[in-house]
């Protein structure tokens, strides 16, 4: 197609240029964007991808004008040709909606609480293109329309909590879209959603955009989102833009070492024996941001070149990268794949001897609603059959509101059972009261989705570390200090952790120490509720691999809960996927992924995003 | 919508029922007699003995009580022992003062509060920011007897621009009654100001974090707009339910206010009635206290369910 990437004033919708963004801080100022520059031509979807914390959103919001009023924009960011840094405040402000429309990653937040949607959506016609009220709800009724919302479901008196989550995504497009603007930021527009509706949402956004005559940047962390449906990407690391080029190209032949990272560690289709690739370490904080080329301290291929900043320039592709040893042509896919076999996995797929660990009978839990006289009973999970064998990890997927959670909250005994049996380990977990279940709990512990929240703020590491040694009085105290630091060792963290506080720890750390104190009591079960899914993909792909090996080493079982089937088809030796409350399929991966019985499961798997850079 | 309302009006009961039984049992079991009171202490355990007979005192609390009671349910709050008065209009006289004390501070504290507490916020870590939070935290921490005081010798002795003390009915003009009570609601608002615009401030910072907001801006609203309708109606939600305590606080307060200001309200006449023991009137001022305080909750939630379309739906 022999496109250029270099910046065309004229033709482009937005061309951002040396974009340099500050925050004065009294200890220094903090420069979160580094010279990014970038430009989206009419018509063309453009990708902004990288990990949290690289800038994405960032650079949206100063598109958008959005930024906190202290920071200092520095370079050029030109819409239709008006330099939009020249302009005052108020007037910036005054594009929003009309040139510029902005979708977000949370409808539900996003969506004022208490004003209708009606309200909220003409807001802006009313504001920027006049319209009387009853004009204004017309075009309002037809914007919904065109997002899929037809006429008859009038929810313009509605309020956002009424709404499906899909739904509100939706309304979320049409505020967007409604004074069809020349650019449309759509910040990880479909990462609260579901899997079955992403594809949807995707597919809706690209078309309406361009619907309406608008560009389209998106901004996500998610590659397969990526090839799915943007033209052109930018890949960002550090505040930097470090690869720029066609989709299809970098994500076939990513050039730049952080891109191929990034594409390594996403668990890929029956790969399950595979260690997923990561990247070491974390990125970087402001702070404390390395010179030279950002990337190098976390790069395999790092050396002396790598102390003084590469220039973004052109390959031969047409792809920009910023590096001084690109990857080659042709090879980067395969050295992408190219990674380590795991050895052969320990329990695994051999057929176990001994009876199962944990199984699970008729487990049924109703929720009841509503007022006195008309209570409503809602049955969360309705009867769920399975077993975990002993080091074994059993995959739970299914969408929100499936039943996942309620069921892992029963088998910790943390809330209790309507009906059913849960057999853990030969006994009747069910029939265990007060001191009894307080003592069998070292056999089976917990990690929860949000580290943060799990791991008291005002206690030090170390302090956290003792609790379940303290708790389950795991052999002598005065060995305690010790053990724990062993149990920091095994997650990849060190002594030097112990005077920390969790706020000082980076989201995959956090994680990590949470591991660490689950399986300190060496517990036989861990019950992983969405464990990785806060975690940005490089970190995710440490914790995986990691809770694979430590699973090797103390015979531990999961029950790993998650949303995402590539990480359950990665983690699990069986899987079972609930909808509604009920397990529809239970089955080893090979059965689900591949010869899918039930049409719930074929729907979900294909939903996945594709991953292009798959061999098969 | 409904059914929230009916909860609601129905928890109403059981909330008078404490007050009033602690009221009544724990007058009768302190020590002090009214009919001691009554005669003096010349009298004879004669006369003190036929006294309490004839007030009804030598019965045992529970039949006092049902007899309070049964009287209650054809409103009548019996009478006063000391006053040829039925406690009823006592309390409806000394009410008027009252209530028009504290509405005037409870505007007063509302709108300085939250119109402090709201420019605070938006001005965070600025100049503005620090004078209100400095006031704020004085404001709490002033004791009402000590600020009146003050007010009276500022703005009454040496200014002269109010009167020092006393009340002037509502029957000789609402500008001269407004007058009499503008120190005494600057002395009682004031303090529910200052806690009020601490609430608002971390309300209204919790709000401006929210992605609504973000949204509201994204949209290109002018910020007046983003301020007064999106970030306001968000922080209203949340401070509306602590209004009616705020009332309740102004009740309270209202008590000191009235002996430092010599208002003849409703705490002036508490404070009276107990020194002379009179139950029947310190009975009837706790049952309709409670019944504001009450009433004004049950209106904020039944507000709450107009302003938050989430309680509405429950």
């Amino acid at each position: 197609m022999g496109e250029t990437v270099g910046s065309e004033t004229t033709e482009s919708v937005l061309d951002v240029e040396n974009l340099t963004v500050t925050f004065p801080r009294r200890r220094g100022d903090l420069t979160a964007l580094t010279d990014v520059s970038f430009h989206v031509r009419p018509g063309e979807a453009v990708g902004l991808v990288g990990e949290s914390g690289c800038g994405k959103s960032l650079t949206a919001l100063s598109v958008a004008g959005l930024l906190p009023s202290d920071c200092r924009v520095d370079g050029s960011i030109r819409l239709r040709g008006t330099e939009l840094t020249a302009l005052s405040r108020t007037e910036r402000r005054a594009l929003g909606g009309k040139e510029i429309g902005m979708v977000f990653q949370d409808p539900l937040s996003a969506l004022h609480p208490v004003l209708s949607i009606g309200d909220q959506l003409t807001e802006g016609p009313r504001r920027h293109l006049g319209l009387s009220r009853r004009a204004a709800r017309d075009r309002a009724r037809d914007m919904l329309d065109r997002v899929g919302i037809p006429r008859t479901r009038n929810l313009l008196d509605e309020y956002a909590h009424q709404l499906s989550g899909g739904m509100r995504q939706r309304v979320m497009l049409a505020m967007a879209l409604i004074c069809e603007p020349q650019l449309v930021i759509a910040d990880e527009p479909t990462t609260a959603l579901d899997v079955t509706l992403q594809a949807q949402i995707l597919e809706l956004l690209r078309t309406t955009t361009m619907d309406v005559g608008a560009s389209l940047v998106l901004i996500t962390h998610d590659l397969g989102v990526v090839s799915q449906a943007c033209d052109r990407m930018v890949v960002m690391y550090a505040g930097h833009v470090v690869e720029a080029g066609r989709a299809r190209t970098v994500i076939t032949e990513p050039r730049h070492h952080y891109t191929a990272g990034l594409m390594g560690a996403v668990p890929l289709p029956g790969e399950r024996r595979r260690r997923l690739q990561t990247i070491a370490g974390t990125v970087p904080q402001l702070d404390r941001m390395p010179t030279g080329c950002r990337f190098a301290p976390r790069c395999g291929s790092a050396d002396e070149a790598c102390r003084t900043e590469p220039r973004l320039e052109p390959t031969d592709e047409a792809t920009l990268v910023k590096c001084w040893h690109p990857l080659p042509r042709g090879r980067a896919v395969a050295a992408v794949l190219a990674a380590e076999e795991r050895p052969a996995e320990g329990v695994s797929d051999a057929v176990p001897s001994e009876g199962p660990l944990l199984s699970v009978r008729g487990l049924r839990r109703e929720f009841t609603s509503g007022p006195a006289l008309r209570r409503k009973v809602v049955a969360a999970v309705k009867g769920v059959d399975f077993d975990i064998q002993p080091g074994e990890t059993f995959g739970l997927v299914g969408e929100s509101g499936s039943g996942k959670s309620t069921v892992a909250r029963m088998v910790l005994r943390l809330i209790g059972a309507t009906d059913g049996q849960i057999t853990f380990d030969g006994g009747d977990l069910t029939a265990l009261r007060g001191r009894a279940l307080r003592r069998k709990r070292r056999d089976f512990q917990m990690v929860s989705q949000d580290p943060y929240g799990a791991l008291n703020p005002r206690m030090t590491i170390g302090h956290l570390m003792l609790e379940p040694f303290r708790l389950h009085e795991l052999g002598p105290a005065s060995t305690w200090r010790d053990q724990s630091v062993t149990m920091l060792e095994e997650v990849g963290l060190n002594a030097s952790m112990l005077r920390r506080y969790p706020h000082q720890l980076s989201g995959g750390q956090r994680q990590r120490v949470a591991i660490a104190r689950a399986l300190a009591p060496k517990p036989k079960l861990i019950v992983a509720d969405e464990a990785v899914s806060a975690l940005d993909v490089s970190v995710q792909a440490q914790v995986l691999n990691m809770m694979k090996d430590l699973q090797d080493r103390f015979q531990v079982a999961y029950l790993f809960i998650s949303h995402d089937l590539s990480v359950i088809e990665f983690m699990s030796h069986q899987i079972g996927v609930m909808r509604h409350g009920e397990l529809v399929e239970v089955g080893s991966p090979t059965d689900i992924y591949q010869n899918a019985q039930h049409q719930y499961t074929q729907e979900l798997l294909s939903a996945i995003p594709p991953v292009p850079w798959a061999t098969r | 919508m409904g059914h929230y309302m009916l909860k609601r009006l129905l928890l109403v009961l059981p909330t008078l029922v404490v007050p009033v039984v602690l009221i009544f049992t724990l007058l009768r079991l302190a020590p002090g007699d009214p009919a001691v009171v009554m005669l003096g202490n010349q009298a004879t355990a004669d006369q003190v003995a036929k006294l309490r007979e004839s007030l009804g005192l030598d019965q045992p609390i529970y039949a006092q009580f049902g007899d309070w009671l049964g009287r209650l349910l054809h409103l009548d709050l019996g009478h006063s022992i000391f006053f040829p008065e039925p406690v009823l209009s006592t309390i409806s006289d000394h009410g008027t003062v009252t209530l028009q004390l504290t509405l005037l501070s409870f505007a007063l504290a509302v709108v300085l509060g939250v119109g402090g507490g709201m420019l605070a916020a938006l001005y965070r870590n600025r100049a503005v920011d620090r004078i209100v939070m400095v006031l704020a935290i004085v404001g709490v921490s002033l004791p009402e007897f000590w600020f009146g005081l003050n007010l009276i010798l500022i703005f009454a002795v040496r200014l002269q621009w109010f009167p020092v003390s006393g009340y002037v009915p509502l029957s000789e003009g609402l500008l001269p009654s407004m007058r009499s009570l503008v120190l005494p609601a600057v002395c009682l608002g004031m303090i529910q100001a200052a806690f009020i615009a601490r609430l608002t401030r971390s309300t209204v910072l919790d709000v401006l974090s929210e992605p609504f907001v973000t949204t509201a801006r994204s949209k290109g609203l002018p910020e007046r707009i983003v301020v007064f309708k999106h970030i306001a109606r968000g922080v209203l939600v949340s401070i509306l339910s602590t209004m009616g305590v705020i009332l309740g606080l102004l009740l309270s307060g209202a008590i000191a206010v009235e002996v430092v200001f010599a208002l003849p309200g409703l705490g002036r006449l508490l404070v009276d009635s107990v020194g002379r023991r009179d139950y029947p009137v310190i009975q009837g001022v706790v049952l309709i206290t409670s019944l504001t305080f009450v009433a004004v909750n049950l209106l904020v939630d039944f507000l709450y369910a107009f302003v938050d379309p989430r309680v509405r739906y429950e």
